[in-house]
């Protein structure tokens, strides 16, 4: 079963939803939530896995929920007219849907984002991200929903951590440490003390005058991995 | 209207090519407020389409109220589409317009809703500008309900308020729970300075418009001298 949760101020319009999701017998609506504060406190407690969700909401919107979301699920926004807050949106264009929702349009949302049902886990203990997990970010007037297995690597500037993916590179209010922490040690490592490579770009390694070694990804981009990583780095990599 | 004649006029007699550049400089800027003015006198597509939203899902609760509120829909397009095009009407029809229109954000509002209204039947034959008790209501609702999902307080008084000097003064305020947005980067502040406008236009000084805040209540309130 699908876990779903709908965020929308408007009783009525979460009735007329969930009355279009009965003619999918996959999905489940376990909570719902009418402003941004509730949002927060319902995602992170249920961890759904998708999320109906209306761009505005009373005490802001969308994006306040999702900036505070260390793990952000599938989402398929709803609108009732199109909506400037998009526009901040450059990578991934999101999709979203205008209301009243078409019976087909919403399926096609559903089937796009092709979501697996999360096991069940009683351990507590929090998961690391997959690569299908995302985070949301915005920088300045921008935003980005990005896909762990988008990004290439990350920097830590200062208490921040400057993410690299497609063309883009904004700054994350996170530590890298902390982000550290949520990312699978098996795609993620520490070449240095400043930056973290995702293992899946790194296209070619050589030794390096310092001891250590020299990366290629595949964007072309060149970083070192200090004398102190380089042996586990090999290993990592069964060199 | 008038606006157009003026800047005809002016094109008729340009003689120069920077004559003729001031002249499309200022016409783009009235072409620009023109469009926005209009804009502000429509009601919010979210609305619109909210309220749409909103009925399709009633249908299943409640077919009589749905069916009511598809009238009161077909009442208020009617109202803004705004044939004849006149500045003033009878504060009667825009009370009437304003109440359907409080009733369709009722559907998006639920419970959170608490509408009152106090008003002095004797003064429905004033006039006033059009929407402009509705561009009140609509900013009370943005402000009163936009922070938080909390049930919310919304009042519409229409009353007398005479005095010595003036016998015919009177008042239409609109009250919603909450505090004066200081950083409003909405259009509100549009929407006043454009009604503001229009209210200087049609009554010259014998109005005031005001903006107040007491004990958590923001009051917005224009009171006529005649």
């Amino acid at each position: 079963m699908i876990k779903a949760v709908i965020v929308e101020d408007s009783e009525l319009a979460r009735l007329e939803l969930k009355t279009l999701l009965q003619a999918h017998a996959n999905i489940e609506v376990i909570a719902e939530a009418g402003d941004v504060r509730s949002a927060i406190d319902t995602l992170t407690e249920t961890s759904p896995d998708l999320v109906f969700m209306d761009i505005d909401l009373p005490g802001g919107n969308a994006f306040d929920v999702l900036s505070e979301l260390e793990n952000v699920p599938p989402i398929i926004f709803t609108t009732a007219f199109e909506n400037f807050a998009l526009d901040a949106f450059e990578f991934n264009t999101l999709d979203y849907l205008l209301k009243p929702i078409k019976k087909d349009r919403l399926e096609k949302a559903i089937n796009k984002l092709n979501i697996q049902a999360k096991p069940e886990n009683d351990s507590g203990i929090e998961d690391l991200l997959s690569g299908d997990s995302q985070f949301f970010i915005k920088d300045g007037e921008q935003c980005w929903l990005i896909k762990i297995r988008d990004v290439r690597y990350l920097e830590a500037i200062g208490n921040y951590s400057r993410i690299f993916f497609a063309s883009h590179s904004p700054l994350h209010y996170s530590s890298l440490q902390k982000i550290e922490k949520r990312l699978d040690p098996k795609h993620f490592f520490r070449i240095n003390r400043q930056q973290l490579v995702n293992l899946e770009y790194v296209d070619s390694i050589e030794p390096w005058v310092t001891g250590g070694l020299k990366i290629t990804l595949s964007c072309g981009k060149e970083l070192e991995v200090s004398r102190r990583q380089s042996n586990h780095f090999k290993q990592l990599m069964s060199l | 209207m008038a606006f157009w004649y003026f800047h005809v006029d002016i094109a008729l007699g340009i003689t120069n090519k920077e004559n003729l550049e001031n002249i499309i400089e200022s016409t783009k800027l009235f072409v620009k407020e023109n469009r926005i003015n209009n804009l502000l006198e429509q009601l919010n597509p979210h609305f619109m389409f909210n309220a749409i939203n909103n009925i399709r899902a009633l249908i299943l609760k409640d077919t009589e109220q749905a069916r009511d509120m598809l009238t009161s829909f077909a009442d208020i397009m009617r109202y803004q589409i705004n044939i004849n095009n006149e500045a003033l009407v009878k504060l009667e029809d825009e009370l009437n317009f304003v109440i359907d229109y409080i009733e369709l954000n009722r559907l998006q509002l639920g419970s959170r809703l608490h509408f009152t209204k106090d008003i002095e039947a004797a003064l429905l034959t004033n006039f006033i500008p059009r929407m402009a008790l509705q561009l009140l209501v609509e900013n009370a609702i943005k402000h009163g309900f936009g922070h938080s999902s909390s049930p919310a307080m919304l009042k519409i008084k229409i009353d007398n308020e005479a005095s010595k000097q003036n016998p015919n003064a009177w008042f239409i305020s609109v009250e919603n729970s909450g505090h004066i947005d200081k950083n409003d980067s909405t259009n509100s502040g549009i929407g006043l300075a454009n009604l503001e406008e229009r209210l200087k236009l049609s009554f010259a000084d014998n109005y005031t418009l005001t903006l107040t805040e007491e004990n958590d209540v923001v009051k917005c309130k224009i009171h006529f001298n005649y």
